[in-house]
């Protein structure tokens, strides 16, 4: 109703997603009872829920891909008993935007490696290879699921990750 | 307590203590693939669909939203139906928080200030009444007015299951003993069992759907002899002497375990 108490305690994590299907911030702030049946039926262990640390968020499910990334088997969304997490597809799950830093990805440094274009779950819908087989996202079809910066062998990891506006 | 009899007081520790296994049990299946059942006290179910939802969380998600959303209203419902049929049953037989509140009571015990046998006094118990319904209310007006459904924060009964989520899946203690720390440490120092008597929000929605043909001790007129043993060990200042058994009484049957003459027993008849 009143967002700006919402916007008052967003103290927001720096490197998390929110887990496939979920809605706006606000909109998953005013449905998640915190029930923690998305972090039990996930079958990777991505999700947990976030700690007293992060105050208004307490509770609500969150994806940190750098420990563990979202592999878009969408078993959470049906579970959610309040509808936090909307039903969708593969592709409608809207987590986030990847991009590639080709300034420290090694296939821009004349290096062969395409271990993002291998490991994406959505098989070259999301990410492509160029005619001198570097990584390109197609931006219409990457949902962010956070994989691509997971496997990435750079020390830095050569790829960003906009969480739905949220920069990581 | 001299005839204690042991009716009820058995099967009630026994449920109180499988269901406590259950929510510590269900995360660590859950994460050993075994998913026949999955969820908390908040919202039980399969990985493919929801049988029973807290009702609070349902009620605050409604007025949030303004949508009306089937299966929840659905799984919300059983539990509501469960307190039409049962009092405010759930309570003493099924919720997590409650084995620590009788732990809380078992400390007041120790240090001594489990003495107070009287009932409270009839103004006391409709004031305890009262602050009961407004703290459900004014929660859910807070829920509605900020957007976020406020109760669920400080749910103790939540906190103690996320407690073990996050214990399994986190392997880290989080920060969810800190209320149950605070509610015992008031219900030891400041009022007994002051959390579930007057302020749990749960409770007084069940309490206020049980009515006088839900399941109640109800007294037997004809074998009490006014001994004064059920309104002693009542933890909730219920006076079942005085035909006196509201909507904070919890059907923990404690009452009908003490009483040497069978004079009160757990039944849905008004008279009888």
């Amino acid at each position: 109703m009143f967002d700006f108490i919402q916007n008052l305690f967003k103290t927001l994590p720096a490197v998390h997603l929110r887990p496939p299907g979920a809605r706006d911030e606000s909109g998953l702030l005013a449905r998640c009872i915190k029930c923690g049946r998305c972090v039990e039926v996930c079958p990777y262990q991505s999700i947990f829920l976030a700690p007293y640390s992060q105050w208004i968020l307490y509770g609500t499910p969150l994806i940190d891909p750098l420990k563990q990334p979202c592999y878009l088997c969408m078993k959470c969304p049906p579970v959610c008993p309040t509808g936090a997490l909307k039903p969708v597809t593969k592709a409608e799950s809207n987590m986030g935007l990847a991009k590639v830093i080709e300034e420290t990805c090694l296939s821009y440094q004349d290096t062969l490696c395409n271990l993002c274009y291998r490991h994406c779950p959505l098989k070259g819908k999301a990410i492509t290879l160029d005619e001198e087989l570097r990584p390109v996202i197609i931006n219409e079809g990457c949902v962010g699921c956070g994989v691509c910066l997971y496997v990435c062998p750079t020390e830095s990891r050569a790829i960003t990750l906009n969480a739905n506006g949220r920069k990581i | 307590m001299k005839r204690f009899t042991h009716r009820y007081q058995p099967y009630r520790r026994l449920i109180q203590a499988s269901i406590l296994l259950l929510m510590i049990a269900i995360p660590f299946l859950n994460l050993l693939k075994i998913d026949v059942i999955q969820g908390t006290l908040c919202s039980i179910g399969t990985s493919e669909m929801t049988f029973i939802t807290c009702p609070i969380g349902a009620i605050q998600t409604f007025l949030i939203t303004r949508q009306i959303d089937l299966v929840l209203l659905l799984s919300a419902s059983v539990l509501v139906i469960f307190a039409f049929v049962f009092g405010r049953a759930f309570c003493s037989w099924i919720c997590v928080q409650h084995i620590f509140s009788e732990m809380g009571d078992k400390i007041r015990g120790i240090l001594g200030k489990n003495n107070d046998s009287k009932p409270d006094s009839p103004k006391r118990y409709q004031r305890g009444r009262k602050i009961l319904l407004y703290f459900l209310g004014g929660a859910l007006v807070a829920a509605f007015i900020t957007g976020i459904p406020v109760i669920c924060y400080i749910c103790p009964i939540g906190s103690i299951c996320r407690f073990f989520i996050n214990g399994t899946y986190l392997h880290k203690i989080g920060g969810e003993l800190i209320i149950l720390g605070i509610i015992l440490i008031m219900e030891i120092s400041v009022a007994r069992r002051g959390w579930c008597k007057y302020l749990c929000p749960v409770g007084a929605l069940y309490g206020a759907c049980s009515h006088s043909r839900s399941l109640k001790v109800r007294r037997n007129a004809t074998n009490c002899v006014g001994c004064g043993q059920c309104v002693e060990v009542c933890p909730m200042g219920e006076a079942p002497l005085h035909d006196r058994i509201g909507q904070t009484c919890t059907n923990c049957a404690i009452c009908v375990d003490s009483c040497g003459t069978n004079a009160l027993k757990l039944s849905f008849k008004k008279k009888g």
